[in-house]
């Protein structure tokens, strides 16, 4: 009886937002989204080798190509004394004082093994040779030089000791720099044709076609999922306030317990299911592909990837919004929603597009790459499960808040420290 | 004219002065992630396209709020003056309030030593605050969901960030290498038109109440 109640409720309350204007702008946009991100990115097939050897870019584990690719960018903001950093997504420059540039000169002269005037004689050599070409039909000025870059790191350097000096200067320069370990864990680099047929062949031997789309298509609708499910939660409880529906509902004899859980059930089923649906397209094309590659296509993946990827997402963005809007029963949740997933998007800025940690939007950015997702897994799946087990209890908190105001109290009617004590 | 006095005075001591507050609160949280100190133009341009531009979403959508509640509906029905002068009033209001909060983020840009075209920026942060807003003030008046009003523009600021600048054609809000003037230009007439629709369909629909 208590069972056949909640799915009547929820049932109920399924059709309330089948009929509301919001869920099918969600649909509409969550489609254009996918339709304008999703594509635009080659598709897995067999690399050719060609005269320009360019085969895409590899983010590389090989620790001297990392020590040498960040002495290039350290040896350029030095001697501008402007470093560049991106704590939020946004561009961030310092410049250091003198005390620290000496300090990152001194950091300089051991990496290198020379002396200043001695590097920077190099380095003028260097950039003597420089000179531009312009590309007569694109119109492209390309930089190029008969030298290589002189300056790479002395090989009587440790990694560990490398990794130290770069966290002094990341201490001098802040969060988000080009010396975090973030940073440097995503230095790409050229890849060779046999680097790029072996990534290939890796993708076909382990059948992870769908599984690569499906990736993708998690990354790019993580983002979408990490906002739209909020304004579900604010509108609901708004527009019970506007119409004076809570002291209607607060009066039945219904459980806070059945009220809360049928509502949240309703806007995480109604959210999640048109991202099922649309997760098709992908899937469709996922098949395409395998077959074109002689693979056969594992048609449940995408909804495993739904479930375990997105689901959290959802789960917890509903969870985060309707809280807060129970609790303040006003527009400010809009505001905290916004926040959260600015910061979400935005750390995934300086993490790099292949990152999971803690964050509620993990990024899957690239085509394949099996192995640095296999890196990532053991975090992805701990950080779905934190924010699952989160929503949960984000759940409970809001019966807890639900059924005190069903009883008069936290009421807060704008001021913020009226009746909540007792 | 006094009738006016008091009508700007009660709309921004009941319902723009908590949005000019968390403007002013989002604004003020600038430094602790974005650099607002010795840019060049370009990262200037940046910082006030993808972050001070926002404040035109929220304080144009307080133009509908008040109205949300049928009894103020109702009150303002009652009265003698028109509600398309209220509503005219309530967005000179925010307008002015988005112009005074943006020139305030300038001068504190110009003080951290940042480089900057001051007419043409301040030009380009107006055209998107407006046009943002102003697709937030049609969907209020269309469909009469404060949150729609919020989810639609700021989507459209996220789509901007993540979707080839080509689709946007002329509405792109943000600049490649410098402030594309006949593009902000655009914007601004597109914002302005929308303004317009949007008080007349606000005003039908008020009307229809009786």
């Amino acid at each position: 009886m208590v069972i056949l109640m909640f799915f009547s409720l929820l049932r109920k309350e399924c059709e309330m937002w089948g009929k509301n204007v919001l869920l099918y702008i969600f649909i509409i946009m969550i489609f254009m989204f996918y339709t304008t991100q999703m594509g635009s990115e080659n598709d897995i097939s067999k690399p050719v080798e060609n005269n320009d050897g360019y085969y895409g870019y590899n983010i590389t584990t090989d620790e001297t190509d990392i020590m040498n690719e960040t002495i290039y960018t350290l040896v350029r903001e030095y001697s501008n004394n402007s470093y560049s950093s991106y704590p939020l997504m946004f561009y961030k420059e310092k410049k250091l004082s003198p005390k620290e540039s000496d300090e990152v000169a001194k950091i300089l002269e051991t990496l290198l093994g020379k002396d200043e005037t001695q590097w920077e004689s190099d380095l003028d050599e260097y950039y003597n040779s420089v000179s531009e070409k312009k590309d007569e039909v694109t119109g492209i000025v390309e930089v190029v030089s008969q030298q290589t870059f002189p300056l790479c790191v002395d090989s009587d350097v440790k990694y560990s000791d490398f990794l130290a000096m770069m966290s002094q200067v990341e201490s001098y320069v802040g969060n988000g720099s080009n010396y975090s370990l973030a940073s440097m864990q995503n230095i790409a680099v050229p890849m060779t044709y046999q680097q790029a047929l072996e990534n290939y062949e890796k993708t076909i031997s382990i059948n992870d076609v769908a599984s690569a789309y499906a990736r993708l298509f998690c990354d790019y609708t993580g983002i979408l999922l990490g906002i739209v499910p909020a304004f579900f939660a604010i509108t609901r409880v708004y527009k019970d306030k506007k119409n004076q529906v809570l002291q209607v509902v607060n009066c039945k004899k219904v459980s806070t317990l059945k009220l809360v859980c049928s509502k949240y059930l309703a806007m995480v089923i109604m959210t999640f299911i048109p991202v099922l649906i649309l997760s098709i397209l992908p899937l469709i094309h996922a098949t395409f592909v395998s077959n074109i590659n002689g693979v056969q296509t594992q048609y449940y993946i995408f909804a495993i990837y739904c479930f375990g990827w997105l689901l959290p997402t959802i789960l917890f963005v509903v969870a985060f919004a309707y809280f807060f809007a129970s609790l303040f029963e006003n527009l400010l949740p809009i505001l905290f929603s916004i926040l959260l997933w600015f910061v979400s998007i935005a750390s995934s800025a300086s993490t790099g597009l292949i990152n999971a940690g803690y964050n509620l939007i993990p990024r899957f950015n690239e085509l394949g790459s099996y192995d640095k997702f296999e890196k990532i897994l053991p975090q992805l799946i701990e950080n779905r499960i934190i924010y699952s087990v989160a929503s949960i209890l984000i759940v409970g908190i809001i019966i807890i808040v639900v059924s005190k105001k069903r009883v008069g109290r936290l009421q807060f009617n704008g001021k913020l420290f009226k009746h909540t004590k007792g | 004219m006094e009738n006016c006095l008091s009508i700007l005075k009660v709309n921004l001591k009941h319902n723009l002065v908590y949005h000019i507050l968390c403007c002013i609160i989002l604004l003020s949280l600038a430094p602790l992630f974005i650099g607002t100190e010795n840019l060049e133009q370009l990262q200037t341009i940046h910082v006030v396209e993808k972050y001070l531009s926002l404040i035109g979403i929220i304080l144009l959508t307080t133009v509908f709020l008040p109205d949300t509640n049928i009894e103020i509906r109702e009150l303002i029905l009652s009265k003698k003056l028109s509600s398309i002068k209220i509503i005219g009033l309530r967005i000179i209001q925010a307008i002015f309030f988005i112009l005074i909060i943006g020139f305030g983020f300038f001068v504190y840009l110009k003080i951290g030593n940042c480089e900057f075209n001051l007419p043409l920026l301040y030009f380009d942060f107006f055209a998107n605050s407006i046009f943002l807003g102003s697709i937030a003030l049609l969907l209020f008046s269309i469909f009469d969901q404060p949150v729609i009003a919020y989810m639609i523009p700021f989507m459209y600021f996220v789509a901007n960030i993540f979707i080839d600048s080509k689709i946007f054609s002329s509405w792109y809000l943000f600049s490649k290498q410098e402030v594309a003037i006949n593009e902000k230009i655009i914007l601004i007439i597109t914002g302005f038109i929308f303004i317009l629709i949007a008080i007349l369909c606000r005003v039908k629909k008020v009307n229809n109440l009786f």
